[in-house]
């Protein structure tokens, strides 16, 4: 059995004009990054936009790529980049709760049919969902976001450091001191509901 | 497994169940301790499916870029700036080492020396350091191995001769403080 191509390979191979190679790339990361940018905007079509434009901004400067570098940090760097732009744009209007349907009622959603079991699992996941974008909108967003590529995007502290331009003990510490205050907050909203 | 790859374990997006990470826990206290600070937020973003649920989205048959595509101008100078940004790191010495300015031939010959001087008396300290510590082999504490967790290089430490522990010990405390520095007390 082969092994699967990697980044850096599949990218010099859309540099030559093999546009297959370039589905191959967003099959691979298209879900991750939407759970980031999701997370980050709160709003999925905002996430799908921004998602869809970073992979078109990697395909227009595709020549740019080297494979000295690693094409996830880029990636992930493009997408950061992109989702703070889209923030600043929109930081006039009042910013929404992450909400991780799009603009779907609960029957547009269940489009097909599904047990009771599954529909209370996802209700509760999307719940906990909810819960967290709210959780990680109130950190600072150096932790916020060195959670999301950590839980969201399953990067290592190397590459969390790479895209997020830290040193790797620099983003253990984000993702430590973030996971903290989450966890201080979810034990004070415990304290205040009992 | 050491504290830090237990933090890595601990805070891995597709679970922090892993038989190694559960080993290291029950002989480490202080990463217990901080298993237990983060569990309220770890536990949510395990619940939560954060690594293995798709975006809701994506079940409704919304994903397949169907939408008219769109790409501005500065979408593209964000990417060539990361490109830019990424070979720039690549090629750059870590940020804590400063560029070695440009000397004078006759400044560099000094220097030369001076470098020269410098390692002849490091090895000649190092030589008679050696030879010292050969006479000692046989009183010298055991030293721990790279990845082995301190606290429990501890307990076997225990088992060994009094002469030994102290000296452990005082490895212990300064590897302790220099990996647990930044952990908070649990209040």
């Amino acid at each position: 059995m082969s092994e699967p191509m990697g980044d850096a390979e599949l990218m010099l191979r859309v540099q030559e004009g093999q546009l297959a190679c370039f589905d191959e790339l967003v099959c691979r990361y298209r879900v991750p990054l939407t759970r980031v940018a999701l997370s980050k905007t709160g709003d999925a079509g905002r996430a799908e936009d921004i998602v869809q434009e970073t992979f078109l901004a990697v395909y227009a400067s595709r020549q740019s790529f080297n494979p000295k570098f690693a094409f996830r940090t880029w990636l992930w760097t493009i997408l950061l980049n992109l989702c703070r732009r889209d923030y600043r744009k929109r930081s006039r209007t009042p910013r929404v709760l992450p909400h991780t349907t799009v603009n779907a009622t609960a029957s547009e959603t269940y489009s097909t049919p599904v047990s009771l079991e599954t529909g209370l699992t996802h209700v509760l996941q999307v719940e906990q969902g909810e819960l967290v974008a709210k959780l990680l909108n109130e950190l600072p967003e150096v932790q916020a976001d060195a959670i999301r590529l950590r839980f969201y995007g399953a990067l290592t502290y190397r590459e969390i450091a790479e895209a997020m331009k830290s040193s790797e003990i620099g983003a253990k510490v984000r993702v430590k001191k973030g996971l903290q205050n989450l966890a201080e907050r979810l034990r004070t909203e415990s304290g205040e509901t009992k | 497994m050491n504290c830090d790859q237990a933090f890595d374990a601990m805070t891995n997006a597709t679970g922090s169940e892993n038989a190694e990470l559960q080993y290291h826990l029950e002989g480490c206290p202080r990463c217990r301790e901080m298993r237990e600070v983060l569990a309220p937020a770890l536990d949510l973003f395990a619940s939560s499916g954060s690594h293995t649920a798709d975006p809701d989205w994506s079940t409704s048959g919304a994903t397949s870029f169907s939408q008219p595509m769109f790409l501005s101008k500065d979408a593209i100078r964000i990417a060539n700036e990361a490109a830019k940004d990424c070979a720039m790191e690549s090629y750059a010495p870590p940020r804590h080492v400063a560029l070695p300015k440009e000397r004078s031939p006759r400044r560099q010959t000094g220097l030369r020396y001076l470098v020269g001087l410098c390692l002849i008396a490091v090895s000649v300290g190092l030589g008679a350091w050696g030879w010292a510590s050969s006479k000692n082999a046989a009183t010298q504490p055991t030293a721990f191995q790279a990845g082995e967790c301190l606290w429990t290089a501890r307990q076997s430490a225990e088992a060994k001769p009094a002469q030994d522990a102290e000296s452990n010990s005082q490895q212990i405390v300064l590897s302790c403080v220099a990996c647990h520095l930044k952990t908070p007390s649990v209040k």
